[in-house]
């Protein structure tokens, strides 16, 4: 696996692998949250409660990235790491797919 | 035994048949490019350091790789059936064996298996077909997940949050399942014009487009007319299509 970091700046290189990190697992939480949603088990206010949650969160990060000026690091990493992922199960998954 | 300078060889490709042939300086860094026969099998080559060659500047790398791929075209036209081997295939020399002893004695070893991969592409090229459509194509197709718009603009800031993810979750999903049908579509049709086809990953390279099939065909030359003739009527149907080659035929040199 090799996800590349800014090498000039490796605070801001750091902190852009973190946010990625970080964007990945709101991401999860945002599928859990919108399964929650839909089992039913959620009162009106649960689910708005945590709709703010996660919207505050997604606000929060983007402020992050902004004021560090890291916003297409984010993304570059993001996408490093969906390579991985994706590296890792897309071949099986064609041949699947296609079969 | 005396050792050549310098001592490493420097491999393109194997073709069928032994022959001499000198291409001139047309390799990689200009190095001159001619052959080495044994066994019935004849490797284009040029001599260099044991060394890889290695590169930080992208544009080089790149240029180094389109003049490999240049030097099997050439071997392809003038041999015929060729494997092609990866860039930066070097033979170095084993004690008091030189690298051209080495070389021959793998083409000798490899005997039957480059034959064997000689006749699978004896007469044939390889073809690059990519699929492509527009993602606003999609985006039309979405009419079923009015309902979850609706709820959007009746929510609460909080619960329209959630139900704009799920939104985003059913559209990705539309495209993903439209994708794969599709996908499985162009490859049944495709695979009756052609002697083999290959997947290949789908990469989402152009802004704005998607990737729909990514396919490696082999063909011989009416296969890959009538191929042509197919894809026409793809494209006819609006959607973007890429068919590039020949290609030396890197992806049919494994098993089947």
């Amino acid at each position: 696996m090799n996800v590349k970091i800014n090498e000039d700046n490796p605070g801001n290189g750091l902190l852009g692998l973190v946010i990625a990190v970080v964007e990945v697992i709101v991401d999860t939480l945002k599928l859990q949250a919108v399964r929650r949603m839909e089992s039913g088990k959620l009162t009106e206010d649960e689910i708005e409660r945590l709709g703010t949650a996660l919207m505050k969160l997604d606000e929060t990060l983007g402020e992050l990235k902004e004021s560090n000026n890291i916003t297409e690091a984010v993304e570059r990493i993001k996408n490093q790491l969906d390579d991985v992922a994706n590296s890792l199960v897309a071949e099986e998954t064609e041949a699947v797919e296609i079969a | 035994m005396r050792e050549e300078t310098p001592e490493g060889k420097y491999v393109y490709c194997i073709s069928g048949g032994e022959a001499r042939k000198h291409f001139g300086g047309i390799g990689v860094c200009g190095n001159h490019v001619y052959t080495i026969s044994s066994q019935g099998m004849t490797a284009v080559v040029h001599d260099c350091q044991p060394t890889p060659y290695n590169s930080k500047d992208l544009a080089e790398a790149a240029k180094w790789l389109a003049t490999h791929n240049k030097v099997i075209e050439l071997a392809m036209n003038e041999f015929g059936a060729t494997v092609p081997l990866r860039f930066n295939t070097i033979f170095k020399p084993a004690e008091s064996t030189t690298s051209t002893q080495v070389l021959a004695q793998w083409m000798s070893e490899e005997n039957n298996v480059l034959k064997e991969k000689l006749r699978r592409v004896a007469g044939k090229k390889e073809y690059g077909v990519q699929i492509y459509c527009g993602e606003e194509a999609f985006k039309g197709n979405a009419a079923a997940l009015d309902d979850l718009k609706q709820k959007i603009s009746a929510s609460s800031p909080g619960t329209a949050y959630l139900y704009r993810q799920k939104l985003d979750y059913a559209v990705t999903k539309n495209i993903q399942d439209t994708t794969v049908s599709l996908s499985r579509k162009f490859h049944s049709t495709i695979k009756e014009n052609v002697s083999e086809i290959s997947v290949l990953k789908k990469r989402n390279d152009v802004e704005g487009k998607l990737m729909l099939a990514n396919f490696a065909c082999l063909a011989d030359e009416a296969q890959a007319e009538k191929l042509g003739g197919e894809l026409e009527k793809i494209h006819e149907n609006g959607f973007e299509v890429q068919f590039t080659g020949p290609w030396p035929p890197y992806n049919f040199m494994g098993t089947k």
